[in-house]
């Protein structure tokens, strides 16, 4: 029992985790229908930025969060306008390995300017806990938790209640109509990418004091972020949230349940991915999406 | 007086497709003219130019005074020209409200988007009842109404309406063109693209007929549905060679 309810609070504070780090993969799809397959490296400049201002500056992971997202929104919104814009109208395989190129060009300068050493930031709250009888809730994750929420919500609020949020949604339904309106559509595409490459950096700043920060860190996220995606349906926040949630019960099932389950759960993501593709295509809450 | 809208020596389609061959037509301000044709004679084309939703290869739009073709498309309607396209076009998971608020998204409408919104909900009082609710859950008459709420929103100089009775009732018709001659009254210039030329005709004073991407005759409503040149550009009898 005391074993299913520590499984249970893992899941729920890596859900929510889970649930940044795909956000803006999913919501930048249902905008711009391009998946950015370069999210991870987003996630990665995050850690990094963390990690740097953390051991140069002795700034706290989340003081210096929202800096970061905003650098990394910056240089995102630049590398859209340079480069990613020209393939708007261009076949989807032209997308994905633009996007791809730029994440493998964007780990390998990383791996040049700091090596591929494993790095970690300690924090004062990454080493304790809070301790219910036998059940572990360490203050990392709660922290991790609660941060992810907040800019979830923030993130919720600012596309039902701005002017420019509502503008993003409607772009995200029918660019035309959106033209019609007088809302500049390219702009709007490169505002959301700065804003979807934001979120995944603060996921990036707060795995910096959860996980090990190294040049090729993304790609792994973006392996679990993608199938989080597929699982809730392309371009659907409630999907995206659910999808994160269920990753994370899958993972973290496995990995108290099977024996030797911790190396199995990095696996996890891939069975949900191929089951999803075989099973329900268009996710849990997506519509299909049309291929043109 | 000089028109509010002109198109000169028009010519546009789609990639290497030409629909429009020449087309020159006028709006003036505060006048409601009809663009009549059959399917595929260029109308919706013509509309898709003003809006800058497709670029023309040659010939010229002037509205107010202004070259249009050097104004970005999603800056025109803040020169004060709303469409409303064909087929609706509502954000369908988007309230009805919401929706309108769209509508007066560019910086010129936003600060009396209140007294837009009343007026709209009085032309329109079923779009009042329906506020909250989504777009793409009403019926195709109701997202008639909203889509030219919508464009209403923007406090337009001059309405383009695509097709606006396509697919409604006889009863939604006559309340959707009581609904347009109120705002025709209101001295909104407005070209009108329809295929109901009864409904047409009813609000509007002149008219262009146009087939096969050219104006084959213009003139006063009275006047195009004494020559017969109407029916002529409805069955296309006037370029018997061409087999398009």
């Amino acid at each position: 029992m005391s074993l299913l309810l520590q499984c249970l609070v893992d899941a729920i504070l890596l859900g929510g985790l889970y649930s940044l780090m795909a956000i803006g993969l999913s919501l930048g799809f249902g905008v711009t229908r391009i998946i950015n397959f370069a999210h991870g490296e987003m996630i990665m400049f995050g850690a990094y930025g963390a990690y740097f201002a953390s051991i140069l500056l002795g700034v706290d992971p989340l003081l210096s969060l929202p800096v970061v997202a905003v650098l990394v929104a910056a240089a995102s919104a630049l590398l859209f306008k340079g480069l990613i814009e020209k393939v708007l109208d261009a076949p989807h395989i032209n997308q994905i390995l633009l996007l791809f190129g730029i994440g493998l060009v964007l780990q390998n300068v990383a791996a040049i300017l700091w090596t591929g050493d494993a790095r970690s930031v300690s924090t004062p709250y990454a080493l304790t806990a809070f301790e219910f009888d036998t059940l572990l809730v360490p203050h990392g994750r709660v922290i991790a938790f609660v941060t992810a929420a907040i800019l979830i919500v923030a993130l919720f609020c600012w596309l039902h209640f701005s002017e420019l949020g509502r503008a993003t949604r409607a772009v995200a339904e029918n660019g035309q109509a959106a033209t019609l309106m007088g809302i500049n559509v390219s702009r709007m595409y490169m505002i959301s990418f700065g804003i979807n490459a934001a979120l995944g950096s603060a996921t990036g700043a707060i795995s910096a004091f959860l996980l090990t920060v190294t040049p090729f860190m993304g790609f792994h996220m973006l392996v679990k972020a993608f199938a989080i995606v597929v699982l809730g349906g392309l371009g659907s926040v409630p999907g995206t949230i659910l999808g994160a949630f269920a990753l994370a019960f899958a993972e973290t099932w496995v990995s108290y349940y099977v024996p030797d389950g911790s190396g199995w759960a990095e696996g996890v993501s891939f069975v949900v991915l191929l089951c999803v593709l075989i099973i329900r295509p268009k996710g849990i809450l997506g519509q299909a999406v049309a291929v043109h | 007086m000089k028109p509010l809208l002109s198109l000169e020596g028009l010519r546009a389609g789609y990639d290497d497709s030409v629909v429009l061959e020449d087309v020159s037509l006028t709006v003036n301000e505060g006048e409601v003219v009809a663009l009549l044709g059959a399917n595929g004679s260029g109308k919706t084309t013509t509309m898709r130019a003003v809006t800058g939703l497709i670029r023309p290869f040659d010939g010229k739009i002037t509205f107010a005074d202004q070259d249009l073709l050097a104004v970005e498309p999603h800056k025109r309607v803040d020169l004060g020209i709303a469409l409303c396209p064909e087929g609706r076009q509502v954000f369908p998971n988007i309230s009805v409200e919401e929706n309108l608020f769209l509508g007066s998204f560019c910086p010129r409408s936003r600060p009396s988007r209140k007294a837009s919104l009343e007026s709209v909900y009085t032309l329109f009082p079923k779009l009042a009842e329906r506020r909250m609710q989504k777009a793409g859950l009403m019926s195709g008459g109701e997202q008639q109404m909203l889509a030219v709420g919508r464009s209403l929103m923007s406090k337009p100089r001059m309405l383009l309406l695509d097709e606006p009775s396509l697919g409604l009732s006889p009863k939604m018709v006559q309340v959707l063109f009581g609904a347009i001659a109120q705002v025709a009254k209101s001295g909104i210039s407005i070209l009108l693209v329809e295929q109901n030329a009864q409904a047409a005709f009813a609000v509007a004073k002149r008219g262009y007929a146009i087939a096969m991407g050219r104006v084959t005759a213009s003139g006063s409503i009275a006047e195009l549905t004494k020559s017969g040149a109407l029916q002529s550009s409805f069955l296309g009898s006037h370029n018997p060679s061409s087999n398009a």
